[in-house]
C-alpha cells in the first residue's frame, strides 16, 4: 500500500517535474539574443576598470577653496575633491550625503543635521561638527574675504555644536534653498587642520573628503587628482569605494577652436562647451556628444517695463509672439539646442510646463495685431510703426562675441512686424552701469542656478537699479510672491509658488525667452559612466567614470 | 660708460617710474565698473553681498589711502594678492615671464636672422633687382599687421601643411610661428637700416683706400660696414623690444599662448586691480632697464658718444 | 638743418619725387584706394551692413569676389567700406597727435627750464610702455568703440610727435633769423609760429605720413582684440576677429580684410619713404654740394 502512494507520489512528482521541465527548456531556448550577450558583458564588467582622465576646463580656475571661490570653473574641479552635506539627484530630491539625516523646526529658522561619523578628510582628519562649524564661520570671518559661500550662507550664519556628530545651523531669516545651497559647490566641507596649516595658499592646496585627492597644480598648465583609497562615502547613485579613474588632468583650454581641435588630436579625452556646429561632425566621428542643460533664467532678453514702447504689455507680447525661436536654433546652432517658452529654463526646481502654451507657437500675425490694437501703425510706409509721433523702436543691448548672429536674426524677424531694433554691444562694466540706468529695452541675461529664487533676483523691485534687476515691473504681489518663496520651507507650498511666480512674469510678457542655455560635452568614446548633476556644468560625477580600451 | 652717467640715468628713472605707477593705479580706478560685481555675477549676490565684500577688500577705503598701500608694498617688493584667485601677483608674473620671455627674445633672434642678411645682400646689390626684391619683402613685413601675419601662418602651416601646431606655449615647434609673426616687422625695419648703413659705408672714403691696398672687397664690406650697422640696429632693437611686448598680446592671443600681455589683458577686464596694477608697473620697470641697457651697449659700440 | 619749403622749391620738391619710382607705385596705389573710399557707396555691390542668413560662409565667386562672412554679407563691399573707416581712422589719430604732441614739443622746447624737464618726465613715463599697450590700455579707460580707439592711438603716439618737434625746435632755436628776431623783440608766440614752425613742417610730414600708417596697424589690431570698432561696424580689424573662429572652414573671412590693411599700409610706406627721400637734408646737400 504505502509502496504504491509512494510510485503514484514519484510518479505525479516527477509529472509535475516533466511538466515543469518543457518550460524552462523552453525559456532557455526562447532567450532572445541581447540576454545572452549580457551574459558575456558581465563577464566583462568584471575586469578591473581603471584608466587616465583628460578633462579640459574652458577658464583656470581660480582657486579651490569652497568658502572663497565664487567662479564655475573652480566648481568643476571642487566637485572632484570635496563633497557636501546633502546631494541633490537627478529627480530634484535632497537625499542624505555627509549628513545622514536632518530636520528643520517649524519655523524654518533652526536646522539640526546629524552627521556621518566614518568620514575622513584627504589629510586624515576626521569630519564631524567641529569642522561644519569651522568651515562655515570661515565663510562668513571678513578677514576669509569670502565670494559666494558667504552669501550663500546668507542669514543662516550660526553654527553650534551639539555634539560630536551633530551640528546645528540657526537663522536669522527663512532661507527656501538652503538645501539647494548646502547642495552646491561652495558649502563643501574641507579640513580645519590644512587651513590652519596653509593658511593664505590653502586655495592652492586643496584638502577635502572627496573622491580625488589634490596631487599637484601648475599654474597656466594643470591640475592633477588621484583617486581616494579610502572614499566610501559617495552620493546615493553611485557605486560606493574609491573610483576607478587612477587619474584625472585637468587642463585648460580657452579657445573654442582649439578645444575642438584637442578633442580630435586625442590630446584631451573631455570638452565642455562645444560650439552647436561641430555636433554633427563630431557625432559623425564617433564622439560622445551629450547636450547638457545648464539651467536657470538663460538665454532670455530681459524687457525693460519701464521704458518706452516696452512699457506697455501689448509691446511686450507682441515681441514674444513674433520672434521665432526654433529658427534661431536652426539657423545658428544649426538646430542643437531647444527653444525656451517660460522665464526659466525645465531644470529649475518647480518649473511648470503649463506656461509653455502661452507664447509656444510663433505667430506674428497675432503680434501684428496686438500692435495694431494698441495704436502702433505705420503711418509712411517704411515698414516700422508709429504713434503719436514716436516709432516702435528698441534698443537691444548683448555683450560682445556672443553670437551677434541670434541678434540680428532677432532684429530681422522683429522688422517684418513693424519693429526697428538698435543693437548695442557693451561689455560689463558698461553693460551693468546702462542696464541699471534703464538705458534698454531688451537685455540679454544668462543666469544659472537651479533653484526658482533666482527669479527674486532678476524681478523684485527691491533689486532694481542697484542690482540685476532689468526688467523695472511693480508688482505687490509679484514682489510678495517671490519673497514667500525664499521663506516657504514646506516644498509643496513652495512649488505652487514658483509656479505662480512665472505666470505672473509671463502674463506680464517680462521676458522674451529664447533658447535653453546648453553645455555641449564631447567625449571621446572610451570614456563611460561620466555623468553630470542638475547643473549640467560643473557638477560632474566621476564617481563611476573609466575607460574602456 | 661712466659711473656717473648710470647713476644719472637710474636717477631719471625713479621719478619716471614713479609717475608710472601713480598713472596705472588712477587709470584702473577711473575704469568703470568693479571688480566685486564681476565676481559675484556667476552665482549671484544681492547688494548686501557686494557691499560686504567690497568693504571686505578694501575697496571702499579713500583712493589715497589705497594708492599709499599699493606704492609702500611695491617698494618692499610686493605686489598684492590678485582679488580673484588670492594668489601672490609676484608669483604670477613669474610664471608669465618665461612664457613672455622665449617669445620676445626667439622673436628678436628671427628679426636678426632675416633682417641682417637681407640687408646685407640688398646692399652688395644695390640697384639690382634683387635690392628691390629685398627692400619690397621688408616693407612687406613692416606692412602687415601682425594678426594677419599670424593667421595666415595657422592657416598655412598649420592646417594646411600640419608642420607646426596652432596654439600652445610648451616646446620649441610651438614657438615658432609666433616668434615668426611678431619677428617679421622687425626684420624689415632691420634690414632697411643695414642696408642703408652698408650703403654708406660702401660709398665712403676709406673705402677707396682700401680698395686701393688690395684687400678683398668682401671682408672689407662685412667688416665696416657691420660695425657702422650695427648701432642704428642696436637702438632699433631696444624701440622692437617695446613693440615685441606690446604685439606680443596679439599673437599670444591668436595662439592661446602663456603671457604677461594676455594675463594684463584679462586682469584689466576682470577690474583685478593689484595684478593690473603689478603687472603693468613690472611691464614699466622691466623696459626702463632694457632701454638702459640698450643704451649701454649702445656705448660700447659707438666711439663717439662720449658720456 | 633743414631749407623750409618755400613756393619756389615746389617744382624741385615734385621732381625729386617722381623720380623715385616705388615712391610713384605707392601714390598710385594710395590714390586708388581713396578713390575707393570716397565711392565706396557707389561702388560696392552690396549693402555692408544687412545680413542675408542664406548666403551665409560662402567661398569666393563671382557674386562675391571676396566670399561672405558668417551672416551672409558680401565681404568686398565690406572692405571696401573699411577703406573709409581705416582712412578715417588714420588721419584723425594723426591729428591728435600731431597738434596734442606738435603743441607740446613746441612750448616744451622752446620755454625750457622747469616746464621742459616735466613734460619730458611724463613723456617718459608714457614711452616706458610699449605703445600697443598703452593704445589698449587707454581704450579700455574710454571703452571699446571705434572712436575711442582712434583717440586711443593718437594719444598712444603723442610722445613720437612731441619728441621731433622738440628736437627740432631745441636747434632752430640757435638759427640766426630766430636770434635775430628775438633780438628785434619780436614776441615769442610770433617768433614760434613764424620763425620755427616752418623748419619742423617738413620732418613732421615724414613721421606723420607714417604715422597714419602705425595708426591704421595699431587700430585694427585693436578691433581685432575686440577693443575697437564694435561689430556690425566694417571695420578691417573687427572682420579679422569675427573669422577668426572659422579659420579653418572659411579662411577668406579674415584673410581678405588683412590683406586691406597690408596693402594700404604699403602704400603709405612708400609714399612716406618717397617724402622722406625728396625732403632728405643730406640729399639736398648732395645736390647742392654736387
Amino acid at each position: 500500500m504505502k509502496l504504491r502512494y509512494l510510485v503514484t507520489g514519484l510518479i505525479m512528482a516527477s509529472l509535475l517535474l516533466g511538466a515543469c521541465q518543457p518550460e524552462v527548456v523552453e525559456v532557455v531556448k526562447e532567450v532572445p539574443v541581447e540576454q545572452i550577450v549580457e551574459v558575456e558583458k558581465i563577464v566583462e564588467v568584471e575586469a578591473p576598470k581603471s584608466g587616465k582622465l583628460k578633462f579640459t576646463v574652458p577658464v583656470e580656475p581660480d582657486l579651490l577653496d569652497p568658502s572663497v571661490s565664487s567662479s564655475r570653473y573652480d566648481a568643476v574641479v571642487i566637485s572632484a575633491l570635496y563633497d557636501a552635506l546633502v546631494f541633490r539627484n537627478n529627480d530634484g530630491d535632497y537625499v542624505p550625503w555627509l549628513a545622514e539625516s536632518w530636520d528643520v523646526s517649524a519655523d524654518g529658522l533652526v536646522w539640526t543635521f546629524q552627521l556621518r561619523s566614518d568620514v575622513t578628510f584627504h589629510d586624515g582628519t576626521p569630519f564631524n561638527a567641529e569642522a561644519v562649524k569651522f568651515n562655515f564661520d570661515r565663510a562668513v570671518d571678513p578677514e576669509t574675504k569670502s565670494q559666494a559661500a558667504a552669501g550663500q550662507l546668507g542669514a543662516c550664519s550660526d553654527t553650534q555644536v551639539l555634539s560630536e556628530y551633530e551640528v546645528q545651523i540657526t537663522c536669522s531669516a527663512v532661507h527656501a534653498s538652503f538645501l539647494e545651497r548646502l547642495s552646491g559647490a561652495f558649502l563643501r566641507q574641507y579640513s580645519p587642520t590644512a587651513v590652519e596649516a596653509f593658511g593664505e595658499d590653502y586655495g592652492v592646496n586643496p584638502v577635502g573628503s572627496g573622491p580625488f585627492i589634490f596631487q599637484e597644480w601648475v599654474p597656466s598648465s594643470h591640475i592633477t587628482v588621484t583617486p581616494n583609497p579610502d572614499y566610501n562615502w559617495g552620493p546615493p547613485g553611485f557605486h560606493q569605494g574609491s573610483p576607478y579613474l587612477e587619474e584625472i588632468y585637468f587642463h585648460f583650454i580657452g579657445e573654442e577652436v582649439s578645444r575642438v581641435a584637442a578633442l580630435k588630436s586625442g590630446e584631451t579625452d573631455v570638452i565642455l562647451y562645444t560650439p552647436a556646429r561641430e555636433v554633427a561632425k563630431l557625432a559623425s566621428e564617433e564622439f560622445k556628444v551629450k547636450v547638457n542643460e545648464v539651467p536657470g533664467i538663460a538665454r532670455v532678453d530681459i524687457i525693460n517695463a519701464a521704458k518706452a514702447p516696452t512699457d506697455e504689455l501689448a509691446v511686450r507680447q507682441a515681441i514674444l509672439h513674433g520672434t521665432d525661436r526654433q529658427m534661431i536654433i536652426d539657423t545658428i546652432d544649426g538646430g542643437v539646442g531647444q527653444a525656451l517658452h517660460n522665464v526659466i529654463s525645465p531644470g529649475v526646481w518647480g518649473y511648470d510646463s503649463s506656461i509653455e502654451s502661452m507664447y509656444n507657437t510663433y505667430d506674428p500675425d497675432k503680434a501684428k495685431a496686438l500692435l495694431e490694437g494698441a495704436g502702433w501703425v505705420d503711418t509712411d510706409g517704411d515698414g516700422i510703426r508709429e504713434k503719436d509721433g514716436e516709432t516702435l523702436s528698441l534698443v537691444n543691448v548683448h555683450f560682445p562675441g556672443r553670437t551677434p548672429g541670434v541678434k540680428a536674426l532677432i532684429q530681422a524677424q522683429l522688422r517684418e512686424i513693424g519693429f526697428e531694433m538698435e543693437l548695442l554691444e557693451k561689455a560689463n562694466p558698461d553693460n551693468m552701469q546702462f542696464a541699471r540706468a534703464k538705458g534698454h529695452n531688451l537685455e540679454w541675461m544668462t543666469w544659472g542656478s537651479t533653484d526658482p529664487s533666482i527669479m527674486g533676483n532678476l524681478f523684485h523691485s527691491r533689486h532694481a537699479g542697484n542690482a540685476w534687476n532689468y526688467a523695472f515691473y511693480e508688482d505687490a504681489r509679484l514682489d510678495e510672491v517671490l519673497d514667500l518663496i525664499d521663506q516657504t520651507v514646506d516644498l509643496d507650498t513652495r512649488k505652487s509658488l514658483v509656479q505662480e511666480a512665472q505666470k505672473i512674469i509671463m502674463e506680464a510678457a517680462l521676458v522674451l525667452p529664447l533658447t535653453i542655455d546648453i553645455n555641449v560635452v564631447a567625449m571621446h568614446p572610451n570614456i563611460q559612466d561620466l555623468s553630470f548633476g542638475p547643473s549640467g556644468f560643473y557638477d560632474v560625477y566621476f564617481y563611476d567614470t573609466y575607460l574602456i580600451e | 660708460m661712466s659711473f656717473e652717467y648710470l647713476i644719472r640715468r637710474l636717477a631719471l628713472a625713479v621719478p619716471t617710474v614713479f609717475i608710472v605707477s601713480v598713472l596705472v593705479f588712477g587709470l584702473m580706478h577711473m575704469l568703470p565698473g568693479e571688480p566685486v560685481e564681476i565676481m559675484l555675477s556667476e552665482f549671484g549676490g544681492t547688494a548686501e553681498d557686494i557691499e560686504r565684500l567690497r568693504e571686505q577688500l578694501g575697496l571702499n577705503d579713500p583712493l589715497y589711502v589705497q594708492l599709499g598701500r599699493f606704492l609702500w608694498d611695491a617698494l618692499h617688493g610686493d605686489l598684492g594678492r590678485s582679488l580673484f584667485n588670492r594668489r601672490p601677483v609676484v608669483d604670477q608674473i613669474l610664471v608669465q615671464v618665461p612664457s613672455t620671455l622665449q617669445l620676445t627674445a626667439a622673436s628678436v633672434l628671427i628679426s636678426l636672422i632675416i633682417g641682417v642678411p637681407l640687408g646685407i645682400i640688398a646692399a652688395i646689390k644695390h640697384r639690382s633687382w634683387i635690392d628691390a626684391l629685398c627692400m619690397l619683402f621688408a616693407l612687406v613685413n613692416v606692412s602687415a599687421p601682425t594678426f594677419w601675419l599670424a593667421l595666415v601662418m595657422i592657416l598655412v602651416f598649420s592646417l594646411e601643411l600640419g608642420w607646426f601646431p596652432a596654439t600652445g606655449s610648451q616646446g620649441l615647434r610651438s614657438l615658432i610661428l609666433p616668434a615668426v609673426s611678431l619677428g617679421v616687422a622687425s626684420a624689415g625695419l632691420i634690414a632697411r637700416l643695414v642696408r642703408s648703413s652698408m650703403l654708406e659705408v660702401l660709398s665712403q672714403n676709406y673705402m677707396v683706400t682700401a680698395r686701393s691696398k688690395g684687400l678683398r672687397e668682401h671682408i672689407i664690406i662685412l667688416r665696416h660696414g657691420f660695425r657702422n650697422a650695427l648701432i642704428p640696429t642696436v637702438t632699433i632693437l631696444g624701440v622692437q623690444i617695446g613693440n615685441l611686448l606690446g604685439g606680443a598680446v596679439v599673437v599670444e592671443t591668436v595662439f592661446a599662448r602663456q603671457g604677461l600681455g594676455r594675463m594684463v589683458i584679462q586682469a584689466i577686464m576682470k577690474k583685478d586691480y593689484p595684478l593690473v596694477q603689478g603687472t603693468l608697473l613690472f611691464i614699466a620697470v622691466a623696459y626702463v632697464v632694457i632701454n638702459l641697457l640698450i643704451d649701454w651697449l649702445y656705448s660700447f659700440l659707438d666711439p663717439r658718444i662720449s658720456t | 638743418m633743414i631749407r623750409s619749403i618755400l613756393p619756389d622749391s615746389y617744382m624741385q620738391f615734385f621732381q625729386e619725387y617722381g623720380r623715385n619710382i616705388p615712391a610713384m607705385i605707392g601714390a598710385i596705389l594710395l590714390a586708388i584706394i581713396v578713390a575707393m573710399a570716397v565711392f565706396a557707396p557707389q561702388i560696392a555691390p552690396f549693402d555692408p551692413i544687412s545680413i542675408a542668413p542664406k548666403e551665409s560662409a560662402e567661398p569666393p565667386s563671382v557674386k562675391h569676389i571676396m566670399g561672405t562672412d558668417v551672416l551672409g554679407r558680401d565681404i568686398y563691399s565690406r572692405v571696401l567700406f573699411g577703406a573709409r573707416i581705416s582712412l578715417r581712422l588714420g588721419l584723425v589719430s594723426v591729428s591728435i597727435a600731431t597738434l596734442a604732441g606738435g603743441m607740446l614739443g613746441l612750448v616744451s622746447g622752446y620755454r625750457g627750464g622747469v616746464l621742459d624737464l616735466l613734460v619730458m618726465r611724463f613723456i617718459d613715463a608714457f614711452q616706458a610702455f610699449p605703445s600697443f599697450m598703452l593704445a589698449l590700455v587707454l581704450v579700455f579707460f574710454l571703452g571699446p568703440s571705434l572712436f575711442n580707439a582712434m583717440v586711443a592711438v593718437g594719444v598712444a603716439s603723442i610722445p613720437g610727435y612731441c619728441r621731433t618737434m622738440r628736437g627740432s625746435v631745441l636747434s632752430a632755436k640757435e638759427n640766426e633769423y630766430v636770434l635775430a628776431a628775438r633780438s628785434i623783440g619780436c614776441s615769442e608766440w610770433k617768433i614760434m609760429l613764424g620763425h620755427i614752425l616752418p623748419n619742423v613742417v617738413a620732418p613732421l610730414i615724414v613721421i606723420a605720413t607714417v604715422g597714419v600708417a602705425w595708426a591704421i596697424l595699431t587700430a585694427a589690431g585693436l578691433s581685432f582684440l575686440g577693443m575697437g570698432a564694435q561689430p556690425p561696424t566694417p571695420e578691417w580689424g573687427t572682420m579679422a576677429n569675427e573669422g577668426r573662429i572659422f579659420l579653418a572652414e572659411a579662411w577668406w573671412m579674415s584673410s581678405f580684410p588683412g590683406l586691406a590693411i597690408a596693402i594700404t599700409v604699403i602704400s603709405i610706406n612708400l609714399v612716406g619713404d618717397g617724402l622722406r627721400d625728396a625732403l632728405d637734408p643730406q640729399d639736398y646737400l648732395k645736390v647742392r654740394d654736387a
